[in-house]
């Protein structure tokens, strides 16, 4: 006879005596399992790929675990006296799980470290909730400084400080930061000579994020007024005939007088003199060689008090990170009085209505989720702010660089709302948020998949900030022919029409994106 | 036990001695990733749960003797959670519960973000190669920047894979380590190591 035909007429005898009892001994089980499971569980829980998958036999909460590991087989030992057709192979498979558990979780993952060289740490960022603080409190103090310059505008200020930003990057390669001498401090200029002494070239320099943390001085007592920027940038430092790209984080300190005026919008890219738009380079003992305006620091424009270094690094952000949206469905973040702002824009102008807007926006969006999904930012030049291009710019550059695509395909509005509406010296502002649905997933350039889900659609909203200038007047376009002349737009690097040569990226003939912001972080 | 031995301070030292020889020969930036699991397979403890909760069931229907109408949902629930917990808890087990192309597709995924996000794409040649070694799924996996891949089609370097994912799967650490030194002279060719080269990615340890 063979032993496994034995074994089985051993069982089906055994088995009819045993069953009746089976019931209230798998109850028993069952929960001894669960019980297994719950001790275990600590040791268990693990996050794939990141270097923490099993906590370590001595890890904290090993002894309760053993204790319970003890009771249980105490439990199944008698099990295997009193019932050895089941309590044996239950007591065999109670001790292959714990042996098996117990050579997996002595095991600690391990890579050779793959750090580039030279590569310096990022600062703690900020989390999300403390950087819309400090970026919406920072926004609105920075208003304030109309009270004292009714020329002002938040906007326009944004892209005069990324000019001055891309400048004074640019001009660190070959050691040209003396021509810069009416914007910088000297503490400025030496600190920033120091960076890289040797680069020859500082190039493709695209500020990613700014966040406006502090401003001071609008107190009638006080002379000069006080912003404190945070820019996160990347560029190209060419040291030695070698490119290495740089992601970096600065904080920035800028001080103005307060009787200094700010530019009008067509003078608020350039660095240059403010009066006559002359290059900043022939200036002599700090003023203008063409009209004779002083360019004393700190006095006509924005000086660079100080520079801050708050992080380095040799690669770029994280681009295959999915969040999870947060605040898609917390309520609307209206503005008081918003519908009266807007009817005051629309009496100014008749033909902003809203369905004509709602088309330009949609326009807008749209072209916006293709150029990105195929990284063509040309594409995007004309319907954006310069500041936004440069954000636009900076993750575009980054999957380009990492040989990635964010596909957003699918992507559609699904509702708008009205959110806020305001006017300053030289723009009107329309801020709606968007809710809109679309496939969010990341491809290599060869079409591998490699983060995303493909399967689902993700919901999200955003609020939206489109801006156009306030002599501006007529129906929002919904193609995308060039607002000054009609031919099909394209827009050289400046923002000038290619036909025409008029600037269109500022508002000055139609409605531009000016700013996208998260739900978590848009604080009105 | 080839588990340990592989996770072991023996093979890590090992692989970054040979990583050091390999980059002495060739321009690659060589990192080798030794990774428990790239994923969780929710499929497979479902599917073990199932077959578990069924085969309880037939019994509890099919054998002569009675049951109390009570035991027959306790003990089916049960049965789940005790194949759900098997294949949860237990990796071979949820290994043999998901499908081969799961396990691959899940490790290539893992793969590629920790060559993106290891940094690995940002050296200036973009010479970055990530061997992958995943121990649940039993996968290897080798992936390269832009200048490598150039080179993937090269039969001398397609040996070499064949042996380094044979030996990653069987988690067998002398043959693995044999493979990776042999990607020395399989890229020295293509790759070349100049004489200005700058070791751009660090060898030490990162747990």
């Amino acid at each position: 006879m063979r032993p496994s035909r034995k074994l089985g007429s051993r069982l089906r005898r055994a088995l009819p005596r045993a069953l009746p009892r089976a019931v209230p001994l798998a109850i028993a089980l069952g929960i001894s399992l669960a019980a297994a499971i719950l001790l275990l569980h600590g040791a268990a829980e693990a996050r794939p790929g990141s270097g923490q998958g099993y906590s370590s036999p001595s890890s904290g909460g090993s002894s309760s675990s053993d204790d319970g590991e003890a009771a249980i087989f105490i439990f199944l030992l008698q099990l295997a006296i009193e019932e050895p057709q089941i309590g044996i192979p239950l007591l065999l498979i109670f001790i292959a799980f714990i042996v098996v558990r117990r050579s997996w979780g002595r095991v600690k993952e391990w890579k050779t470290s793959g750090t580039v060289e030279g590569h310096v740490q990022r600062a703690a960022p900020m989390d999300v909730a403390q950087r819309a603080r400090h970026t919406a409190g920072g926004r609105a103090a920075l208003a304030r400084i109309a009270e004292v310059d009714p020329g002002f505008s938040v906007v326009l200020f944004e892209d005069f400080v990324f000019a001055l930003y891309a400048r004074v990057h640019e001009s660190r390669g070959g050691g040209r930061l003396q021509v810069l001498a009416p914007f910088l401090s000297p503490q400025a200029t030496q600190w920033l000579s120091s960076r890289a002494p040797g680069a020859e070239r500082v190039e493709g320099i695209v500020v990613g994020a700014f966040h406006v943390e502090q401003v001071e001085g609008i107190e009638p007592t006080s002379p000069q007024v006080r912003a404190v920027v945070r820019f996160e940038a990347n560029y190209t430092e060419v040291v030695q005939g070698r490119p290495q790209a740089k992601w970096v984080e600065e904080r920035w300190r800028l001080v103005r007088a307060k009787g200094a005026k700010s530019r009008s919008p067509e003078k608020a890219r350039t660095v240059d003199c403010p009066e006559c738009g002359g290059s900043i380079e022939h200036q002599v003992n700090f003023k203008c060689r063409y009209c004779g305006t002083s360019l004393a620091a700190g006095v006509f424009d924005w000086m660079v008090e100080s520079v801050e270094l708050l992080g380095s690094a040799n690669t770029g952000p994280a681009l295959t990170t999915h969040a999870e949206e947060r605040g898609t469905n917390d309520p609307t973040r209206y503005a008081p009085g918003v519908q009266q702002r807007m009817g005051a824009i629309a009496a100014r102008d008749p033909s902003v209505t809203w369905d004509a807007f709602s088309r330009r926006v949609g326009m807008i969006f749209t072209s916006l989720q293709v150029a990105w999904s195929r990284r063509e930012e040309q594409q995007l030049r004309p319907l954006v702010t310069d500041a936004l291009y440069h954000y636009l710019r900076y993750w575009l550059e980054s999957y380009r660089k990492a040989g990635l695509r964010n596909v957003t395909e699918g992507s559609r509005i699904t509702r708008m709302e009205l959110v806020d509406a305001r006017t300053d010296a030289w723009l009107d502002a329309i801020v709606v948020r968007v809710f809109a649905s679309g496939m969010d997933v990341t491809v290599a350039d060869d079409g591998r998949h490699v983060s995303g889900d493909r399967s689902r659609e993700r919901a999200y909203s955003e609020y939206w900030t489109f801006v156009r200038s306030v002599r501006r007047q007529g129906a929002p376009r919904e193609d995308q022919g060039c607002p000054s002349c009609g031919a099909p737009l394209q827009v050289e690097m400046a923002g000038n029409c290619r036909s025409c040569k008029a600037h269109v990226t500022g508002g000055e003939f139609d409605w531009v994106l000016s700013k996208i912001e998260q739900d978590e972080s848009y604080a009105g | 036990m080839s588990l340990a031995s592989f996770f072991g301070d023996g093979t890590r030292d090992a692989v970054i001695r040979v990583v050091q020889e390999v980059e002495a020969v060739t321009s690659t930036e060589l990192v080798v990733v030794v990774r428990i699991r790239s994923g969780r397979y929710p499929e497979a403890h479902a599917r073990l749960g199932a077959l578990f909760a069924f085969s309880a069931l037939l019994l509890l229907l099919f054998l002569p003797q009675e049951f109390p109408l009570l035991s027959i949902p306790i003990n089916v629930a049960l049965a789940y959670a005790t194949g759900w917990a098997m294949a949860r808890y237990l990796p071979p087990i949820e290994r043999l519960f998901t499908g081969r192309g799961a396990l691959a597709e899940r490790t290539r995924l893992a793969a590629r973000a920790e060559l993106v996000d290891g940094g690995i794409t940002a050296t200036t040649g973009r010479t970055g190669l990530l061997v992958y070694v995943s121990a649940v799924e039993k996968e290897v996996c080798l992936v390269g920047d832009v200048a490598v891949e150039r080179v993937r089609s090269d039969p001398a370097f397609q040996a070499v894979e064949r042996r380094l994912v044979a030996a990653g799967r069987s988690l067998a650490p002398a043959p693995f380590v044999a493979a990776l030194r042999d990607l020395g002279p399989a890229l020295a060719g293509p790759l070349p190591r100049s004489a200005d080269d700058v070791n751009e990615l660090e060898d030490g340890v990162r747990s």
